[in-house]
C-alpha cells in the first residue's frame, strides 16, 4: 500500500501475510463522511479497480495541477527531477548490458542536455557516451569525445582527468600495452619521521614518559605533552600513536588549532 | 455523500486505487480521535476501508475485516510522512497491491509393490 501527495510517494506500507479480507461484505461508500465528517472542497474523486503504477499516479497529478492551482516548491520538485534523470540513466546501463551503444549514447544525450542534470551527472553521461565507442571498437571517435571532455571546464576534474586516462588508455592499447600504467595515476608521498612519537595505551600510565615500551593512558595527557614539546621548540612533525583498547574518560577531549601544529611542524594521532 | 454499492461493484479482494484532488478547510475536530473522514468503503470491523486526514495534515489509511463473527479482527494501516496544507489544493492518492496467495495442487503417486 503506498499514500501519494502531489504524486510524491509517502513510503510503502505491506499488507500483513495473512491479511485476506474480502471486501464485498457491506457495500457503503462514503466520501467525506461515515465518520468524523471532512472540512473542505473534494474534486476528481476517482476509484479503479487495480493498482495504479506510480507512472499514473504521477501522470495524474501532472495533468490537474494547473487547473487547481498547485505551484511545486523547488523543493518539491527537485526530487522528482533526480528520479526522473535516475530513471533516464538506468536506460543507459539496461542498454549497456543488452550491447545496444547506439541505445546507450542516445540516453546519455539525454542527460547531458538536461538542464535539471548536475554537471557530475551530465559529465558521467558524456564519460559512458565516449566509452561506448571504445567498446564498439570505434577508437577514433572515443579519443576524440575524450579529448573534448577533458576540456570541458565545466566539468568536474575527476572526470576530466578520467577523459584523459581514457584517452592514454586507448594509445597504449593501440601500442600493445596494458590498458592501464597504475604508476602514471599514483601520487608519490615522501615518508614522514616524525620529530617525537608518544605511545598511549590503556594498560599504559601517565607517570610514564610516553616512549613505546612506555606509553601512557590517556588522550589529555597525550595532548598536554605534546603542547610541552611544542612549547620547548620541538620542530617537526609529532605523532601520538594511540594503541587500540577501550579508554574511560570522565570528560571531552578538547582539541584547539594549535593541537593540528602547523604545516611544516604537524601533530598527528 | 454516500453510495450503496452493488455487489458486482464491491471491492473484494482485488486490488484497488482511490484518488482526489482535496483542498481541506480545517484539520481538527474537538475529539481524542481527531481526525476527519474522505473515504470509506464496508461495515467497520467486518470489512472496512477507510482513509482519513489526521490533525497534522497527514493522511492515514485503516482497513480491518473480521473472518468470522467470533474471530479475531486482522486489521492494517499506515499514513503519508508529509502532510496536507489547509486551504491548498493537493492530489492525494492511495494504491492498495493485493497479491494473492496462489494455490497449486499436485499429485503424486506413491504405494508399494
Amino acid at each position: 500500500m503506498e499514500t501519494y501527495i502531489n504524486g510524491f510517494g509517502q513510503g510503502v506500507t505491506a499488507l500483513p501475510p495473512d491479511f485476506a479480507g474480502d471486501f464485498s461484505l457491506g457495500g457503503e461508500l462514503t466520501l467525506g463522511s461515515g465518520w468524523h465528517n471532512y472540512w473542505g472542497l473534494m474534486d476528481e474523486v476517482k476509484v479503479y479497480r487495480r493498482a495504479l503504477p506510480q507512472a499514473e499516479v504521477k501522470a495524474e497529478f501532472a495533468w490537474l495541477k494547473a487547473t487547481f492551482g498547485v505551484t511545486e516548491s523547488p523543493g518539491a520538485v527537485a526530487p522528482v527531477k533526480r528520479g526522473e534523470l535516475m530513471d533516464a540513466f538506468a536506460k543507459t546501463r539496461e542498454a549497456w548490458a543488452a550491447g545496444d551503444f547506439a541505445s546507450v549514447r542516445t540516453a546519455c544525450a539525454a542527460v547531458i542536455a538536461s538542464p535539471d542534470a548536475p554537471s557530475n551527472l551530465r559529465s558521467y553521461a558524456d564519460l559512458r557516451s565516449a566509452q561506448s565507442y571504445a567498446a564498439e571498437g570505434k577508437s577514433d571517435l572515443a579519443k576524440a569525445e575524450f579529448a573534448r571532455i577533458a576540456a570541458n571546464s565545466a566539468y568536474p576534474l575527476v572526470h576530466r582527468e578520467e577523459a584523459s586516462d581514457c584517452e592514454a588508455e586507448l594509445d597504449r592499447a593501440a601500442r600493445g600495452l596494458p590498458r592501464r600504467d597504475p604508476a602514471a595515476s599514483r601520487t608519490r608521498v615522501d615518508r614522514v619521521v616524525f620529530a617525537a612519537k608518544i605511545s598511549v595505551s590503556p594498560k599504559g600510565s601517565d607517570a610514564n614518559d610516553g616512549a613505546a615500551t612506555a606509553p601512557i593512558a590517556t588522550l589529555t595527557w597525550a595532548r598536554d605533552l605534546v603542547r610541552a614539546l611544542q612549547a620547548a621548540g620541538t620542530t617537526g612533525a609529532i605523532a601520538v600513536v594511540v594503541q587500540a583498547g577501550e579508554y574511560r574518560v570522565t570528560g571531552p577531549l578538547t582539541l584547539s588549532q594549535q593541537d593540528s601544529g602547523t604545516p611544516e611542524s604537524p601533530v598527528v594521532y | 455523500m454516500k453510495v450503496q454499492l452493488p455487489l458486482e461493484k464491491r471491492f473484494g479482494k482485488d486490488s484497488w486505487t482511490f484518488s482526489a484532488w482535496v483542498k481541506p478547510r480545517q484539520f481538527t475536530i474537538e475529539d481524542p480521535q481527531n481526525q476527519r473522514r474522505i473515504f470509506s468503503f464496508g461495515t467497520y470491523l467486518d470489512a472496512s476501508l477507510v482513509i482519513d486526514i489526521l490533525s497534522n495534515g497527514q493522511l492515514s489509511f485503516y482497513f480491518c475485516y473480521r473472518p468470522s463473527r467470533a474471530g479475531a479482527i486482522v486489521a492494517a494501516g499506515g499514513s503519508s510522512t508529509a502532510g496536507l496544507k489547509t486551504g491548498q489544493w493537493a492530489h492525494v492518492a492511495l494504491v492498495v497491491t493485493v497479491i494473492q496467495a496462489r494455490w497449486r495442487l499436485t499429485s503424486m503417486a506413491s504405494g508399494r509393490a
